[in-house]
């Protein structure tokens, strides 16, 4: 940047330089012009005394003006007639115009300028030239004496640039340096003090960064040590099974002790599943805003992976208005229904009821699950969305992470979910709102 | 001994349940701190297996309720929370040792054993009344060098006996020493149990103070 502003400052001053050079050929050219014709008036006043005394303009005796440098002049007649010549001066007129004027002339190898004056009182007019070298070596030499000074101020202007920049930004290589050096995980805030206004906004703008960086960070841990934790009850159950099954005496006893591990593996290998599931579904996730889904694809696919457990307890899932489409992608909405039916068929009692409802309302989605298990008391309905939160007298073999899951993927999508009883009976009913247009901020409601 | 388990995982209860039988305790499993409380209020429990994370409450308020009440019940604590502070807290609180889980069950057993032996103010691992030795290691009896074979039950029985020996123990402690809730107890059990053990250890071996008890002479 500085570099930029040096060069910038460079062409200025040629500009600049350019523009005094026409200015000082301009007024040099005038002043020369004013004294050539000065000296012409004087020539031509005394020309015009001869005259009138009778005598041929100049006698043969000597020019009675000597003029300064080599100005050479001729005294003639309008008519064109040269009656005097200067020494050295040409026998044609030096120009043809006949009233006062400046001209620039060639002759031989010198260029001349050429100026005539007409007399007023007498019919002679004068001719007067000098060599334009005069004015250029003025002229070079006026701008010799302005380039040293426009030089000087043009290497002083670069070095104030290169000290003003090198400051300004010193504030921004310490905070780059810092960073440099810093470990992975050290997302505290940079050091804004003493930053110019214009790279204050940056300073401000990487701090919100790395605080947002930092959350996000926090909030991993956070869910690790959760899962971590939680991992732990289940692998001691799967310890203990297998040392009651190596200690089993006979082989029925094995055999069951066995069939318990296996158990154990299934429900321990279904909490892993929630686990990454809800992994996936932290910030950072993607969720492309405008997707949908026909609902009938993926509700085939859960009621098709929830048969086998449906079929144990006679449960028959009633789907309804399934042709509607949801906002969201199939892997989102999978998870979201298979969960919140998983969690239906767990709950009921063998031959009890599960319904999917979708329906469509302005520019909503509504997904209606209900069934008639013991539902949710209403003091547990806004603890129930916590993760690893288990309702006291729920049904053996949940994670607890089901409706964590359902929570967080209602909220991704911008919608709503509500959990209610029935009007007549026991039973849960959730529903689900999901709004076709992209995200404002998600409710969760307990009826 | 009888041993109240208090877990409110199922798989990880009904395991260390099953673990515990095979050693000859007698268990009782109960899944929050509600149902211990009500459960160490009604009957004597020779030790805890208490987890920390109950739905209804932390298990350490279970383990406070006993200390505050001063019973000195042996408790074992078994738990996720892995924290140096944690198992600070735990010991502090009262409890007699804390097991990480997932844990060894024989550890647990070992672990068991150590802190009703320290209960007991008996830090020998072999018990002996007359000729007959008892084992808390192996958890076997030996009459005159010879094993002898106990059912489950019996063992239980001479185990108290032998703890509380000198002591009179009542009928009605053997019974909540054998028996948990869900168990049902025929009539005259007990005394089918002690005329088993005349018969196997010597009719010496188990004086029965008529209407008041049953007593192990100690050897001291």
């Amino acid at each position: 940047m500085a570099i930029a502003a040096a060069s910038a400052a460079c062409v200025v001053f040629m500009l600049l330089g350019l523009l005094v050079y026409r200015a000082v050929a301009a007024s040099t050219a005038v002043q020369f012009d004013e004294l050539l014709l000065q000296q012409a008036t004087l020539a031509l006043r005394y020309a015009d005394h001869e005259y009138r005394e009778g005598d041929t303009v100049v006698p043969a005796s000597a020019a009675p003006l000597v003029m300064p440098f080599d100005v050479m002049y001729q005294i003639g007649t309008r008519a064109g007639q040269i009656l005097f010549r200067s020494p050295g001066a040409p026998v044609a007129a030096l120009t043809s115009g006949e009233a006062r004027g400046c001209t620039n002339v060639t002759l031989g190898a010198r260029s001349w300028r050429a100026c005539s004056l007409s007399s007023r009182s007498t019919p002679l007019v004068i001719h007067i030239a000098e060599p334009l070298d005069y004015r250029a070596a003025l002229l070079s030499r006026t701008m010799r004496a302005v380039a040293l000074p426009l030089a000087f101020a043009l290497v002083l202007l670069t070095m104030l640039i290169g000290l003003v920049t090198e400051r300004a930004f010193r504030p921004v290589r310490r905070i780059a340096a810092d960073l440099a050096q810093r470990s992975d995980d050290d997302l505290s805030a940079v050091n804004t003090a003493e930053m110019p206004v214009e790279t204050y906004a940056l300073g401000v703008a990487l701090n919100g960064l790395l605080a947002r960086q930092a959350e996000v960070l926090a909030r991993e841990r956070r869910f690790t040590a959760d899962a971590a934790h939680e991992l732990r009850t289940p692998l001691a159950a799967l310890r203990v099974q297998a040392q009651v099954a190596a200690r089993a005496t006979t082989a029925a006893e094995t055999r069951n002790a066995l069939d318990k591990l296996q158990t154990n593996i299934d429900r321990t290998t279904h909490l892993m599943s929630q686990l990454l599931s809800l992994s996936r579904l932290e910030p950072g996730s993607s969720c492309i805003p405008g997707q949908v889904t026909e609902a009938q694809r993926v509700v085939d696919l859960v009621v098709d992976d929830l048969a086998p457990s449906a079929r144990d307890k006679q449960v028959a899932i009633a789907v309804a208005g399934c042709h509607h489409e949801v906002p969201g992608s199939p892997e989102v909405l999978y998870l979201l229904l298979r969960n919140l039916l998983e969690n239906s068929i767990r709950n009921v009692s063998a031959g009890g009821r599960v319904a999917l409802e979708v329906a469509r309302r302005d520019a909503e989605a509504l997904l209606t699950i209900s069934d008639d298990g013991p539902g949710i008391p209403c003091a547990e309905r806004s603890r129930a969305f916590e993760r690893f939160y288990r309702i006291p007298g729920s049904a053996v073999g949940g994670s607890g992470l089901g409706l964590s899951i359902v929570g967080r993927i209602v909220e991704l999508l911008g919608g709503e979910i509500e959990l209610a009883a029935p009007a007549t009976g026991t039973g849960l009913v959730v529903t689900v709102t999901l709004p076709f247009t992209s995200a404002h901020t998600p409710v969760r409601s307990a009826a | 001994m009888r041993i109240l388990l208090v877990e409110d995982d199922d798989m990880l209860g009904d395991a260390v349940r099953e673990a515990l039988r095979q050693e000859s305790y007698v268990v009782d499993w109960v899944r929050a701190a509600g149902a211990a409380l009500a459960a160490l209020s009604t009957s004597n429990f020779s030790a805890l297996v208490l987890d920390l994370g109950l739905p209804d409450g932390d298990g350490l308020s279970v383990l406070r309720w006993l200390r505050q009440n001063g019973r000195a019940t042996p408790v074992v604590i078994v738990t996720a929370r892995d924290r140096v502070s944690d198992r600070i807290g735990g010991l502090d609180a009262g409890a007699d040792d804390y097991l990480i889980k997932p844990f060894d069950i024989d550890e647990l057993g070992a672990r068991l054993r150590a802190i009703t032996r320290r209960a007991d103010g008996c830090a020998e691992s072999v018990l002996t009344a007359g000729e007959v030795a008892l084992d808390l290691r192996q958890r076997t009896v030996t009459c005159q060098g010879e094993p002898a074979p106990l059912t489950a039950r019996e063992y239980a029985v001479v185990e108290l006996l032998m703890r509380r020996a000198g002591c009179l123990v009542t009928r009605a402690e053997i019974e909540e020493e054998l028996y948990g809730f869900d168990d049902h107890i025929a009539s005259n059990a007990i005394e089918v149990h002690i005329h088993n053990l005349r018969r196997k250890l010597g009719p010496r071996f188990i004086t029965n103070l008529k209407g008041r008890g049953y007593r192990v002479e100690s050897s001291r």
